[in-house]
């Protein structure tokens, strides 16, 4: 247990009083047991808390609903956890515009419901039942459905945000279109609060479909079977295609699970005509007929909400034209698998033998970054046990923006307080 | 510079990429004295024309060695004076880099220089059943390269995006002349995203020598609506109303009465009504099924709306004449005045009929000429002033109204560029929109890429703390016969 100072946790509470609450409750994160929790009340108590906290060199686990606590790299340095739990607010959701704002700690599901009632639809569909807002930009996480809705980059339109200095910083804003000065959205989004910690985001919300329809269908073995799926995710209406190998297909879809090969899930939706008319192709070309309800929502979950981590859980992005080849390399790893073939995303899990396997550990990484080298893409190691993440990297193999990434984290975390550690290249 | 340098640094350059590839003499650098934003000028020390990215890089290296700022150039259509070279700097023009050196069918993706025209690409992928989706109204001669500097939007991007949301990856000059890739063709990568804050970083964080662009499929079927109001706040009436129904057409575009009575008188007519009020092009694309419905749909909220008639077209040759009223415009109002000035700024769309009505009145009170042609379904308004930059006086009036309309848009919830970016012309505006600490926060990414400050200085960025001077010298506008 790393224990704050007395010294520091009474500046801490002197500088910041009530606004923002700072409890003793022990907490495991990154690596890192933490026993102080500060918990701002507003967007000014949180540049406070940053502020504060880097003039005493306080290093900060940054928290908010703790979907994606396995991830990241070990923590060093860190003493406390700077939580967003009390930054719950849908601030505007403008139904004429189709856009919202909310503060970062709200959780997607009740930005959801206040998207819904205004008629337009959330383009998120993370893992994680209590998945908030910030956390889902800070990790660019997606689910299922990012085939049609985007990706979390496209949909941010503008973001309030806390420099590791505790400056307070706005870019972007409300419109829909907008090249006034420098995305520092996209900068922001995925960098797992590395560069600064999101406290408020403009979104831009989907019309809700006039109809959605899901499929399902048995993928055999044959060496078309991705080429196929690929074609079937970019229908016009496809707004989920995913493929689900046979350790999963029977939770997915059971009636519709083959014993061999794949199972092969659509979501259509949009213009009843067009979603129809996919529908009857996929009928047509695959055999596909209606799947039960909830299986979107349990594909997601194989995505993994809320992993304990017992095993590896890496993602793979590869073109999809190499799907196969990337598959191939993974023959040996015994992976279980989620595939995404429009976007070349792979999901794949891996159990392994006992405590701290290490040998298996390394069969894995090294599976992995041949998949990823045969598909022209990355693997991440997005969940582990902290033992599987000693001496490695999980984001993976070194690129270009690493070395740039660490110009910009000595100039946007001067003091190297946020999530110190965890992010690419361990800053 | 002194003259002993800069036949230093020509020498240097030219050995670099011969003799023919740099252009010292003045008659051969006027050209670039400007962009497509003619009021903004200043004189390069040197223009050079590298053929690939180690050229780029050699060339970046030599400007820093005689301490020389340089700045990336593609065709120079820009319209915020992004791409004029300030303190003396050198213009590397992209255009020898033309290839397009790689198209994957399967993945959908291409690999292309930044000097391919942005038009030309679409028209090579096209037999593969693909387009590359960004179409700036200067498409026929706007690079790619300048695209990714820009973030360059168009009529189509309400439903496909603007550049940013089609670039997969870059190959990057650093403004050290260490070269980077940024990105990944699967659209992925593993670390922050970079490409992210460098497209539409108006070449201030290096040179982009290659890109990947994504390609989208052509739509199997497209119908073009073209909707006569008898004013321009009934037309943007309706555009409210189509977003909020929640349809996404490919393009919604208006074109005020003014400009109507313009392209009519020019070589661009279109049929249209000169007594029109606007006129409101709608472009629907996708499942044919879908959009046959969608029409009707489009048809009634226009009806709705108090439209005049509205016009189906019935084949391509009519859609063109329909397009013809939009894309004409900036031609037809070169017939108005010797200058015109292209103002960008984008407004919730809820907002357009009240902020046009203003927009307009704020050019009466100026008793200036201003026409409104805008890509409505984005918010992102164009008026149009129409001037003689010789009359000092109207001048005077020009620089103040587009403040004041600039002022208008951000109190309504909006910004000060759509597309257009902000390079010399919009600089002293930006605190309009954001506050010291924004800019602040936008300078350290600037100093994680060029600390030095060498790249495409003068740009983006305030250069006083004051507030904006009515004298247009003072603001930057060189070129002004004061």
């Amino acid at each position: 247990m790393t224990v704050l100072s007395a010294d520091d946790f009474d500046g801490l509470r002197t500088a910041l009083g009530d606004a923002a609450a700072l409890t003793h409750t022990p907490v495991e994160i990154g690596g890192a047991k933490l026993d102080v929790t500060l918990t701002p009340g507003d967007e000014d108590a949180l540049a406070r808390s940053i502020a504060v906290l880097a003039a005493r060199g306080i290093g900060a686990i940054v928290r908010g609903g703790g979907t994606r606590s396995a991830s990241g790299n070990t923590a060093h340095r860190a003493r406390v956890v700077l939580s967003t739990q009390r930054l719950t607010r849908v601030l505007e959701v403008d139904a004429d515009e189709g856009v919202a704002r909310a503060l970062a700690g709200t959780p997607l599901s009740d930005l959801r419901e206040a998207v819904d009632a205004a008629g337009w639809a959330l383009p998120f569909d993370p893992p994680g039942a209590c998945t908030t807002l910030g956390g889902t930009l800070a990790a660019a996480a997606i689910g299922p459905r990012h085939l049609g809705f985007g990706r979390p980059r496209d949909l941010v339109l503008g973001m309030d945000v806390v420099l590791g200095d505790g400056v307070r910083t706005r870019c972007g804003g409300r419109v829909v279109k907008n090249v006034t000065g420098y995305d520092l959205m996209k900068l922001q989004v995925g960098a797992h609060g590395s560069f600064g910690v999101i406290s408020a985001a403009w979104l831009r919300l989907r019309p809700r479909p006039e109809c959605e329809r899901v499929l399902a269908a048995a993928l055999g073995e044959t060496g078309d079977a991705m080429a196929r799926a690929v074609a079937a995710a970019r229908l016009p209406t496809a707004r989920v295609c995913a493929l689900v190998d046979t350790n999963f297909g029977f939770v997915v879809e059971p009636d519709r699970a083959p014993r061999a090969g794949w199972l092969l899930i659509v979501e259509a939706a949009g213009d009843e005509a067009a979603v129809a008319r996919d529908a009857a192709r996929l009928s047509a070309d695959f055999g596909a007929g209606d799947a039960t309800r909830g299986v979107i929502d349990r594909v997601r979950s194989l995505q993994g909400a809320n992993f304990e981590p017992a095993g590896l859980r890496f993602r793979l992005s590869v073109l999809p034209s190499r799907l196969d080849r990337a598959l191939r390399e993974l023959a040996s790893a015994d992976a279980a698998l989620l595939i995404y073939p429009g976007s070349g995303l792979v999901f794949a899990r891996i159990a392994l033998g006992g405590i701290a396997d290490g040998i298996g550990a390394e069969r894995a990484w090294l599976a992995m970054r041949s998949a990823a080298r045969a598909g022209s893409g990355t693997a991440v190691l997005e969940a582990a046990p902290e033992w599987a993440k000693v001496a490695r990297d999980v984001h993976g193999e070194p690129t270009d923006e690493w070395r740039l990434a660490r110009a910009l984290k000595a100039r946007f975390d001067p003091a190297g307080i946020l999530n110190p550690g965890r992010f690419i290249g361990g800053l | 510079m002194r003259s002993l340098d800069r036949a230093g640094l020509v020498l240097a350059l030219r050995e670099i990429v011969g003799d023919a590839y740099c252009l010292a003499r003045p008659d051969q650098l006027l050209p670039y004295e400007c962009d497509g934003l003619t009021l903004h000028g200043a004189m390069p020390s040197a223009v050079v024309l590298p053929r690939d990215t180690d050229e780029i890089a050699r060339v970046v290296r030599t400007c820093r060695r005689f301490g020389v700022p340089f700045v990336p150039r593609g065709a120079g259509t820009g319209l915020s004076g992004g791409a004029i070279a300030m303190d003396g700097g050198v213009v590397i023009e992209c255009s020898r880099l033309d290839r397009v050196l790689h198209v994957d069918v399967a993945d959908r993706f291409a690999v292309v220089q930044p000097g391919v025209v942005n038009a030309s690409l679409s028209q090579l992928v096209k037999p593969h059943g693909l387009f590359y989706a960004p179409d700036p109204s200067s498409q026929l001669a706007c690079t790619i390269g300048g695209n990714v500097g820009e973030n360059s939007g168009g009529p189509h991007t309400l439903k496909y995006g603007t550049t940013t949301n089609h670039v997969l990856a870059v190959q990057l000059v650093l403004p050290d002349g260490d070269v980077v890739r940024l990105g990944s063709p699967t659209g992925m990568t593993n670390g922050p995203d970079l490409l992210g804050a460098v497209v539409g970083s108006e070449g201030t964080l290096g040179i982009v020598s290659e890109i990947s662009v994504r390609l989208s499929p052509i739509p199997e079927c497209v119908e073009t609506l073209l909707a006569v109001f008898g004013d321009v706040v009934s037309a943007c009436r309706a555009v409210g109303r189509i977003i909020r129904s929640g349809l996404v057409p490919a393009a919604m575009e208006i074109v005020d009465q003014r400009t109507i009575a313009a392209v009519e008188a020019s070589v661009y007519a279109a049929g249209l009504p000169r007594d029109a009020g606007a006129v409101l092009l709608v472009e629907l694309d996708g499942v044919a099924e879908a959009v046959a419905r969608q029409v009707a749909r489009i048809r009634d909220a226009a009806l709705l709306e108090g439209a005049w008639r509205v016009d189906i077209a019935r084949d391509a040759a009519e859609r063109e004449r329909f397009w013809r009223a939009r894309k004409g415009a900036f031609g037809a109002m070169g017939r108005l005045a010797p200058d015109l000035y292209v103002h960008d700024a984008v407004v919730p769309r809820a907002r357009l009929p009240e902020v046009l009505e203003r927009i307009c009145a704020i050019a009466d009170a100026h008793g200036l000429r201003l026409s409104n042609v805008f890509h409505a379904g984005d918010g992102n308004l164009h008026p149009n002033i129409s001037f003689d930059r010789r009359n000092a006086r109207e001048l005077e009036h020009v620089i103040a109204a587009g403040h004041e309309i600039l002022a208008l848009c951000v109190a309504a919830g909006g910004v000060i560029s759509g597309e257009h970016g902000i390079g010399v012309e919009k600089r002293e505006y930006m605190r309009l929109v954001y506050s010291d600490d924004d800019l602040e926060a936008m300078c350290r990414l600037r100093g994680a890429f060029d600390p030095d400050g060498v790249c495409n200085p003068g740009k983006i960025f305030p250069t006083t703390r004051f507030c904006i001077e009515a004298d247009p010298k003072a603001r930057g506008y060189d070129r002004v016969p004061l």
